[in-house]
């Protein structure tokens, strides 16, 4: 088990131990998602897309004509649609705003609760900054796109046909399934090396990276040839 | 600061029911359209000389022929039903595609590019192939079958939304007719272009005579010019401008009756650099002592008409002398040529449902067919594809049959009563953009309108308060710019600039 010591405001120390990598997933309610609406397009197709009220500069003016008789499809019609998907969207977003401080109360409240070696040290969060240093102690650096961009940058000076990987890959017609390839990649990584999960969090975030695209850069590189080698075709 | 097009907020509309119809989206992820490339603009070829001491340079510019149309691909994942784009594969037509950069709101929403976003229309499009993605595959292998069309069309034509300011003057009565230099002649030495010179013809105050007022730099400033054409009293009721040699040439037309004379022109030849000095030579039209010239209108280089009461003179030499084409008693209150330089037809249409046509500058008139109830015809504009548009005391209509019978009409707005329909644009001609300008003869606020989608449905500028319009320009070579020109509010003249809007999101 990994144990940080961090200085709370009282001036003396706390022992805080490290989470397993995984060790949030399920803690908390789910996480709000964007707020969306739904059209149908010339195909027939229904399409969801995403209502983004910060595009506004400011929010939009309920319209002054009488909803009842505005002709449908005429600019006031579309006028009062964009009025009242906004003001939808507004509530959403003030419950989302909601959902989030809830999300993160229940996962400082765990990881207070887990998370220190001594329970009776509870007593001594006081301040924000103290709860701040706990959570950062407790939780593992987590891989994400930007340090993996980093990594290939700077280290393998990896590229392909002059654009960065990660822009590279975003070309790859993916097909329907879902998943977190991060994810998939680092428990790949840990089976490879043998290490359980609270062995492989000791391995600091950006030698983890490393490692990483050091198993899965080959690839990458594969599927990115085959792919421009087939548009060629 | 405008707001920068991202490519997650421009969605394709099309138009399923074909021109004329509402518009559609076509979808925001399952569509792209790459590689747009405009060929249509020329090139520049040079010829190399050598100066004194042997060096190469430039002795010749010269203007090359473009490459060719625009050409950009399609690209969609294909469905297990019918797409658009296949639709068009099998049937060769023309279609229309507009590409709306929307800043804000609801990505469905063809009018949300009027918040501070931009619509780019490519017009006259045609498929020019079709490329599907490879299926089946031996692999297991769950990708979406990519098809590839390339397409090719004519023209571009971009939008923004407009609004309208004041444009400053010191003139005080009504203004009736506006027209400017859009000849875009490089040759003729102090011409700076198209869309900087502009006249516009006022009526008279009691006892003085009407003014004309000239701008040389697009409408930022306005001035009277040295002299007045007419006589104390005499409106002056349209105006047309046009190169003739060196010179910029001033044809107007007196719009108030003078017992003793007939109708009656005057023009200017004026120097460029000294655009306010007219001298004018004042022309009988025709004979008839009382008769009023209600409107002029060039279809050529030196061909000009004038509908003089119920009459049509045309003169072949700017203006100078003037032939009797037809002898009526209708009052004749708009003049159209038919589309493109290769048409030489001209239309007249006035009250009483009058619709006339005069084939291929030919002299003889024919007599068409107006809509049903179509009263008094102010306006009349045609477009590339043939369709013919008339504007009256309210309403706007169509005809998909060069007004052959009525049943080939249709009513695309009625603006209301006392809502006359004074201009139609269309720019490029493309039948799917209408601007109209509509006056209110009760004294309230004239108005600019427009359609993007063939007429299906119309918007209206936000107003700038006036007291109604008469006339208005279109600057040629900017569909986002128009000069309207009304009655007087509170003894000032109205002269409202349409142009780009700086509001938005």
């Amino acid at each position: 088990m990994l144990v940080t010591n961090v200085q709370l405001s009282d001036g003396r120390d706390c022992e805080v131990r490290m989470l397993g990598l995984y060790a949030l997933d399920g803690v908390g309610p789910p996480l709000p998602s964007a707020f969306t609406y739904r059209f149908t397009d010339v195909n027939g197709r229904e399409i969801t897309a995403i209502f983004d009220i910060y595009a506004f500069s400011s929010p939009p003016s309920r319209p002054s004509s009488n909803f009842s008789e505005v002709e449908r499809g005429s600019r006031q019609w579309w006028d009062w649609n964009t009025y009242t998907t906004y003001q939808q969207a507004l509530l959403h977003e003030a419950k989302s705003l909601e959902q989030t401080a809830a999300y993160i109360k229940e996962v400082s409240a765990y990881i207070i609760r887990e998370a220190l070696v001594n329970p009776k040290d509870k007593e001594r969060i006081v301040t924000a900054l103290d709860n701040e240093l706990v959570v950062q102690a407790a939780i593992v650096p987590q891989l994400n796109a930007q340090i993996i961009a980093q990594v290939l940058k700077h280290t393998f000076q990896a590229s392909f046909d002059g654009k960065e990987i990660l822009e590279a890959i975003e070309s790859l017609k993916g097909g329907s399934s879902k998943y977190n390839p991060l994810a998939v990649w680092e428990n790949q990584l840990m089976v490879t090396m043998g290490l359980t999960e609270m062995e492989y969090i000791r391995i600091p975030l950006l030698e983890r990276a490393r490692k990483v695209i050091s198993m899965k850069l080959e690839v990458i590189l594969g599927a990115l040839e085959a792919n421009k080698n087939a548009n060629r075709l | 600061m405008a707001t920068k097009v991202t490519a997650d907020r421009v969605v394709l509309f099309v138009q399923p029911g074909g021109f004329g119809s509402a518009i559609s989206p076509m979808s925001i992820d399952g569509h792209g359209f790459t590689g747009k490339t405009d060929n249509t603009i020329p090139g520049i070829g040079q010829v190399f000389g050598r100066d004194a001491f042997g060096r190469p340079r430039v002795k010749i510019t010269f203007p090359e022929p473009p490459s060719g149309l625009n050409t950009g691909s399609i690209d969609f994942e294909r469905t297990m039903a019918e797409d658009f784009m296949e639709a068009r594969v099998r049937r060769l037509d023309y279609f229309g595609v507009w590409e709306f950069s929307i800043p804000c709101g609801l990505l469905n929403d063809p009018t949300a590019w009027l918040r501070g976003g931009r619509l780019d229309y490519r017009g006259r499009m045609r498929v020019t192939g079709y490329s599907e993605g490879d299926a089946p595959v031996r692999e297991f292998n769950g990708q979406p079958v990519t098809v590839t069309i390339p397409v090719s069309w004519e023209y571009n034509i971009t939008f923004y939304p407009l609004s309208l300011t004041d444009q400053t003057t010191s003139e005080t009565q009504n203004l009736n007719g506006i027209d400017g230099l859009s000849d875009p002649a490089e040759c003729v030495p102090g011409y700076a272009g198209p869309n900087k010179h502009f006249y516009v013809v006022a009526n008279a105050s009691a006892g003085v005579t009407a003014n004309v007022i000239y701008t040389k730099n697009g409408g930022s400033t306005w001035a009277a010019t040295s002299a007045d054409p007419f006589a104390a009293d005499e409106n002056i009721s349209d105006v047309l401008v046009f190169l003739t040699g060196n010179y910029m040439r001033v044809l107007v037309s007196r719009g108030t009756t003078d017992a003793s004379n007939p109708a009656e022109v005057a023009y200017a030849d004026v120097s460029f650099g000294d655009e306010g000095t007219t001298s004018w030579t004042n022309v009988n039209v025709g004979s008839t002592n009382g008769d009023v010239i209600h409107r002029l209108y060039r279809a050529g280089y030196s061909r000009v008409y004038a509908s003089v009461s119920g009459d049509i003179f045309y003169s072949a030499n700017q203006g100078v002398t003037w032939t009797s084409l037809m002898s009526g008693s209708t009052q004749i209150n708009a003049i159209v040529k038919g589309y493109g330089q290769d048409c030489n037809d001209v239309w007249f249409g006035g009250a009483s449902n009058l619709l006339l046509r005069e084939v291929n500058f030919s002299g003889v008139i024919e007599t068409m067919t107006g809509p049903s109830g179509g009263g008094t015809f102010y306006s009349l504009a045609f477009s590339n594809s043939g369709i013919l548009y008339a504007g009256n005391g309210s309403s706007i209509y169509k005809s998909i049959n060069n007004g052959l019978n009525t049943g080939g009409w249709s009513s695309l707005k009625d603006f209301g009563t006392n809502k006359v329909v004074r201009n139609i644009f269309l720019p490029e001609g493309d039948s799917e953009h209408i601007y109209v300008t509509v006056d209110d003869t009760s004294g309230s606020s004239g108005a600019l309108w427009f359609s993007n989608d063939g007429g299906n449905t119309f918007n209206r500028v936000d107003l700038n308060t006036n007291a109604g319009y008469n006339d208005a320009y279109p600057f040629l070579d900017d569909p986002n710019r128009f000069l309207i020109v009304g009655d007087a509010v509170s003894s000032v003249a109205q002269i409202h600039l349409a142009s780009p809007s700086e509001t938005g999101c």
